[in-house]
């Protein structure tokens, strides 16, 4: 009874590598968002549950991996993101100076 | 019977096969007409006539299906029946001869370039003029509608035979709602309820009859136009004829004609090419582009309105800096990328170093993990490291100058300011951390087998950063950054 409970156990460590999804945080200003999400879905669903989440217009927010610009058709897998990467949410900037 | 059932047995199971099919019945009339005619009665011309007017209504599909049906009757029936299926080898060639018909002039239809969409939309014309030459009313009401009123008064202006402006006010009088419903009903294309127009004419199940037949009889209805006390068929036929090609439908150089076509056309098509050029307009604006091009990872999107922020006197958008500051660094040739010399951030680059050198708690991982956006380079290999800074809706810039291994000074902190709005201090302050943080980081590893930088002042790179604050004029730089903008934009080869 015992073999087979830690036969089981063994079984459930021996779990693939690259797992279907991932768990990925959304940092903006210090504060992060946890979101577990299929290696293979574009990130804009992710970028809108962020917004949605938030109360933030999604265009007005870059969401950027490594200092890039994700887009919304790109998907986890395509940006190599890996388990606990971190997405940087911006703010977009205006500014200039009036003569 | 069973030769009764013959010979009337294809009409009225032809019914029978119709009315589940389409989606209302047939009219009565012609129920009455075909079925109370006893079948010896009729003479070869009248139910040679009537089958074509019959094979006019079906559909391509219901055609295709009698002659599947008909085909195996002929094989499999033929043998038993008294006229060894004779007349089932008559029906399906009459069925097979209208399918090539169809066939023909589909081609033909092709040919000429025709809009399909719009035709199939529109009731067949053809059977609808032969169902008012006999049934049309010798008079009408005369009452216009507002719209029949403007078509005429349009009308007027223009054209100099008055023979036509008669004739068209008869059929705009049938097209308006105070004519008679049923016709009104049959003709306004606009009119969403099509289910009338089938009763009495033939079906949109055969689309494409009416253009065929109508540079073939237009000439007809036209000249009957007047006798017959006016009846509707011509202002359908008009309409579809704007659809087309003009010269294509009438080659003829009747004047009354083209200009009453000229009219139609101007009305009709104009308003849409306005709506069309609208929403290429809106789409346009919100079309992305992607520098420099799709596949590039470090490629970046932009779409036509983001060029708004280049107008006068309104902000400059991070997504245009973001665009520019790509475009600077995009080589324009292979020699270029092996000797690009400096390392270009985007603007989000300075917040994300302010954070990551002010965290206090946990500062190694934050770092190792900012170091991610510009891996795999060592930027003090690079001659120079630029970033925009945005504070306050203002935006500056920052370039930091890497000594080369002869020169004798450390790297030199240049921040460029065209309102000395934001603090040099503090940014120097961020910028020496961050260098200083970069710096050990890199001291850690493996000893570094080519230094960037002398070694004399590479060992105290922290305390030999040499700062200086400018206070250009950031408008003459921006308002030049827009002209090559514009410039790269518009495809111009900057020199």
């Amino acid at each position: 009874m015992f073999e087979e409970k830690k036969g089981r156990y063994r079984r459930i460590e021996i779990s693939p590598k690259r797992a279907l999804s991932l768990f990925l945080s959304v940092s903006k200003d210090g504060s992060e968002v946890m979101f577990k999400i299929k290696r293979s879905t574009q990130l804009k669903k992710l970028m809108k549950a962020y917004c949605d989440r938030q109360s933030v217009e999604l265009n007005s927010i870059a969401f950027l991996f490594d200092g890039r610009r994700i887009r919304g058709e790109q998907t986890p897998d395509e940006l190599e993101m890996e388990d606990d990467d971190e997405i940087d949410a911006m703010l977009h900037q205006t500014g200039g100076s009036t003569v | 019977m069973e030769e009764e059932k013959e010979k009337k047995g294809p009409i009225v199971l032809d019914w029978g096969k119709l009315l589940p099919s389409r989606d209302e019945g047939p009219p009565p009339v012609l129920v009455v007409t075909t079925s109370g005619q006893e079948p010896s009665e009729m003479s070869v011309e009248q139910s040679e006539l009537s089958r074509r007017d019959e094979l006019a209504r079906i559909g391509d599909k219901e055609l295709n299906d009698k002659i599947g049906r008909h085909r195996h009757n002929v094989e499999f029936l033929s043998h038993r029946l008294p006229d060894k299926g004779e007349k089932f080898k008559a029906q399906l060639k009459c069925f097979e001869d209208e399918m090539e018909r169809r066939k023909r002039r589909r081609v033909q239809e092709d040919n000429d370039g025709c809009e399909k969409p719009t035709q199939s939309k529109n009731p067949s014309f053809i059977s609808a003029s032969d169902v008012f030459r006999l049934e049309a009313p010798s008079s009408r009401p005369p009452s216009l509608s507002s719209f029949a009123s403007s078509f005429c008064k349009k009308l007027e202006e223009n054209q100099t035979d008055c023979r036509t402006v008669n004739a068209f006010e008869n059929e705009v009088s049938t097209l308006s709602h105070g004519g008679q419903p049923e016709d009104v009903d049959k003709y306004s294309l606009s009119n969403g309820d099509r289910k009338r127009t089938k009763s009495g004419l033939s079906s949109r199940q055969s689309p494409f009859r009416c253009t065929g037949i109508l540079s073939v009889d237009v000439d007809n209805i036209l000249s009957n136009a007047d006798e017959k006390g006016g009846h509707s068929t011509c202002a359908p036929c008009r309409y579809e004829e704007n659809l087309r090609d003009v010269s294509q439908v009438l080659p003829s150089n009747d004047l009354r004609r083209r200009t009453g076509q000229t009219f139609v056309l101007v009305d009709e098509e104009e308003p849409r090419i306005i709506d069309m050029v609208e929403q290429a307009d809106e789409c346009l604006k919100e079309t992305k582009i992607y520098y420099p091009s799709r596949d590039d990872p470090e490629s970046v999107e932009i779409c036509y309105s983001d060029m708004e922020c280049l107008a006068p006197g309104t902000y400059l958008s991070s997504t245009i800096m973001n665009f520019y500051i790509r475009y600077l660094q995009q080589p324009t040739s292979p020699i270029e990328r092996a000797q690009c010399d400096y390392y270009f951030f985007n603007t989000y680059f300075y917040e994300k170093l302010k954070e990551a050198v002010l965290n206090k708690s946990g500062k190694g991982t934050l770092f190792v993990k900012f170091r991610r956006w510009w891996k795999g380079v060592n930027i003090f290999q690079k001659a120079y490291i630029l970033f925009p800074i945005h504070e306050n809706l203002h935006w500056s810039l920052v370039i930091i100058c890497i000594p080369d291994k002869e020169d004798e000074s450390g790297p030199i902190i240049l921040h460029l300011d065209s309102l000395g709005l934001h603090c040099s201090k503090s940014i120097f302050h961020n910028i020496k951390r961050f260098l200083r943080e970069e710096w050990n980081y890199l001291n850690q590893g493996e000893a570094l087998l080519d230094l960037p930088i002398a070694e004399r002042i590479w060992e105290n790179l922290p305390h030999s950063i040499v700062e200086k604050t400018i206070l250009v004029n950031l408008f003459l730089l921006v308002s030049n950054l827009t002209v090559r903008f514009w410039q790269c934009f518009l495809g111009w080869n900057y020199a």
